[in-house]
């Protein structure tokens, strides 16, 4: 299925923009899931999200200017406040009163770590997923990405937590396809998503950790977390023997061939040890062998489990693609029955099913 | 063509007559290709842009000496009615086929520009008085071709509201951009209005204004010619001097449309005609980023499209005549349907 496709992703909170980025001077375009807004911040730098374009002659409010938190048109001048009412029309004779078809519609906008998130449907929730390590005291925490990459964002999402395709794709910085096979690992679903705990042994990581030798192995546990159908959470833990870290990657659906890949990073190590530009350069390049990968991906994504072969290892994603058609079949509050999510052909059949997660056959 | 049929019985400016030449020209006419050239004596004549043999685009062939337009691809020669009067693969002494024609389109030169028709013209060619004036001294702007629909381009012509704002300091102030009241009548094909305005004087920056002070009073003039066509006479109230602007809209059809405007004055007759070229310039540049922008490219026609307020009557009126003049040739390409078949 093609993201827009899904109604019920319309629900989730996507971040639009970087805080750094958005200036209290301008609006500028939005486009999620195949619709276009516009963003500015109103008074007191509050962001807001509102209409693509003016009510009056339908000029795009992107090319707006922004004048004491009230967005401009550039047409004819008509200002709107940061609840979309529009407080002052120029031509109009003084006296008369603004009409009240003149406003633009506005969706609900939070700023959190780093980032300006909007939801445009129905939101469950006041605000994204929480980021425990960016609430935690102790961490450093920076917006490493948030750049347009030519994927579907639920390719983006899978590959996040997708366990089988390190040690080729990556096989340029951390990867070693000799070593492909994925230990048994325990998977559980959670209330909004699900949280596997995978055991790894891996080279070349070292500058993650501020140790520029890619030489060294470190045993390390991968906590891998769907926070919600387009959020994720990595952390990875390496028991005292080096700093630990926590990536948050998310993808904001642009339209269906199209996201923006955003990642936020929480550094257990202080700069001294642990250096942010040697995390980052190190991070750059894994992110570049994914994106080239996943921007050749089709932007149908297959979410019946039938269409496609599963291994064992493949648990984390076969698990999204049952929690994607729950929520496309409407059902993502209660447990399928075994008859809507056909089982898929487990290759080598020996998939050991997380118990709490699994219907009864 | 299906929504431009209505406007097929309209003429439609395809270009400046100066530009054409000895080669024959293609031009794009609400979504139909079409090729001008000028016959034996000098005349301009269109037909749709296909040969009936292959379909090539004849826009791509040559003009003989004897004023006939030869296709690019076999040879085949067609004159200023559109017969075929050689076909060079064919035996010597067999006849032509008369199957062999061009579909020929109502064509004219006016105003220092070819207009064509693409069907049986409802009405006539808009008319530029001044043209003939030798009191005037003209300039011909630039054509704009801006990627928005021809309705779009002619609102933006004659919208009050944004002179002020979005062209200030040029065409009005921002620090008074209400908009004086004005009445719009619709006669026939045309719709006409006036306004009274203050406007900035601008001869610093472009010496194009006959005002004498820091601001001045102007008057325009607008007869609106249905669907595309604006004559906008300015008086300036202290001298009264005027410039008119004579503005026509071609509508390709595919999402663009080109506007060609002359600009025309009975003062600084010896003066330069550069400021006046350059302003217009400025001014269509700082237009079509915004119109450009504007959603739906398509003028909304029904009356709930967007917002009206009192100020923006000229678009109410434009918008229900044009939603007129579509329904009206709907009605009747309907009826003649029902008739013939």
């Amino acid at each position: 299925m093609r993201v827009t496709e899904i109604d019920g992703l319309r629900d989730l909170w996507y971040a639009v923009a970087r805080s750094d980025e958005q200036s209290p001077a301008g609006a500028r375009r939005v486009r999620l899931l195949g619709d276009d807004y516009t963003l500015w911040r109103a008074g007191g730098g509050r962001p807001v999200l509102a209409e693509a374009y003016c009510p009056h002659r339908g000029a795009s409010l992107a090319s707006a200017s922004v004048a004491d938190g009230r967005l401009v048109c550039c047409y004819h001048g008509w200002e709107f406040d940061g609840s979309g009412s529009c407080v002052h029309i120029p031509q109009l004779d003084p006296g008369l009163p603004i009409p009240p078809k003149a406003c633009l519609r506005t969706w609900p906008v939070v700023e959190r770590y780093g980032l300006v998130w909007a939801c445009v449907g129905a939101p469950a929730t006041d605000g994204p997923p929480r980021f425990v390590e960016a609430d935690e005291h102790g961490w450093r925490v920076q917006v490493d990405f948030f750049e347009p990459w030519a994927a579907s964002a639920l390719r983006v999402v899978d590959n996040n937590i997708d366990q089988s395709h390190p040690a080729f794709v990556h096989r340029g910085t951390f990867g070693d396809p000799s070593r492909a096979r994925v230990p048994p690992y325990e998977l559980e679903r959670t209330a909004t998503g699900l949280r596997a705990r995978v055991p790894q042994d891996v080279g070349g990581v070292g500058p993650q950790m501020g140790d520029a030798d890619e030489g060294k192995r470190y045993e390390r546990m991968q906590e891998v977390e769907l926070l919600d159908l387009m959020h994720t959470r990595i952390r990875l833990s390496y028991g005292g023997q080096a700093p630990d870290y926590a990536f948050y990657g998310s993808a904001t659906p642009v339209d269906d061939s199209s996201s923006i890949y955003v990642r936020v990073s929480a550094l257990a190590g202080d700069e001294d040890v642990q250096p942010y530009a040697m995390f980052w350069d190190f991070s750059r390049r894994v992110t570049l062998e994914d994106k080239v990968v996943l921007e050749q991906t089709s932007p149908d994504f297959p979410v019946e489990v039938t269409r496609e072969v599963h291994l064992r290892c493949d648990r984390t994603t076969l698990e999204y693609r049952r929690q994607l058609a729950r929520l496309v079949s409407g059902g993502a509050e209660g447990e399928p029955e075994a008859t809507d999510v056909p089982q898929p052909r487990m290759e080598g059949a020996v998939a050991q099913e997380p118990s709490a997660a699994e219907p009864a056959a | 063509m299906s929504d431009d049929y209505g406007l097929a019985g309209y003429w439609h400016p395809v270009g400046w007559a100066a530009e054409v030449g000895d080669r024959p020209s293609e031009v794009l006419l609400l979504g139909e290709r079409v090729v001008v050239w000028r016959d034996a004596n000098g005349g301009v004549v269109a037909a749709i842009d296909r040969c009936p043999h292959r379909g090539t685009a004849l826009s791509l062939g040559q003009v003989d000496e004897r004023g006939c337009l030869v296709c690019p691809y076999h040879g085949w020669r067609f004159d200023a009615a559109g017969s075929c009067v050689a076909m060079p693969q064919l035996a010597h002494d067999a006849p032509v086929p008369s199957r062999a024609r061009l579909t020929m389109l109502c064509c004219e030169e006016r105003s220092g520009l070819v207009w064509v028709c693409l069907s049986d013209p409802v009405a006539e060619i808009p008319n530029f008085p001044e043209l003939a004036d030798p009191g005037y001294r003209h300039v011909r702007c630039a054509p704009y071709r801006w990627l928005t629909s021809a309705e779009r381009m002619v609102e933006n012509f004659t919208d009050f509201g944004h002179l002020g704002y979005l062209h200030d300091g040029l065409l009005g102030s921002s620090d008074d951009l209400t908009v004086p009241a004005h009445r719009v009548e619709q006669a026939g094909g045309e719709l006409h209005y006036m306004i009274s305005m203050q406007v900035p004087n601008t001869n610093e920056r472009f010496a194009v204004t006959d005002v004498q002070g820091r601001r001045g009073i102007q008057t325009n003039r607008y007869v609106l010619t249905l669907p595309y066509a604006i004559h906008l006479q300015c008086t300036y109230e202290d001298t009264g001097a005027h410039r008119t602007l004579f503005f026509v809209v071609q509508p390709h059809g595919d999402g663009s449309c080109t506007g060609f405007c002359y600009q025309s004055r009975d003062f600084d007759l010896d003066g330069d005609d550069e400021p006046y070229a350059r302003f217009q310039e400025l001014l269509a540049e700082q237009d079509r980023i915004v119109v450009e922008s504007q959603m739906p490219a398509d003028v909304p026609l029904g009356p709930s499209g967007e917002l009206h307020l009192p100020f923006d009557r000229v678009a109410v009126a434009y918008r229900r005549a044009m939603a007129g003049l579509l329904e009206r040739v709907a009605v009747s390409s309907a009826t003649e349907g029902q008739t013939t078949s």
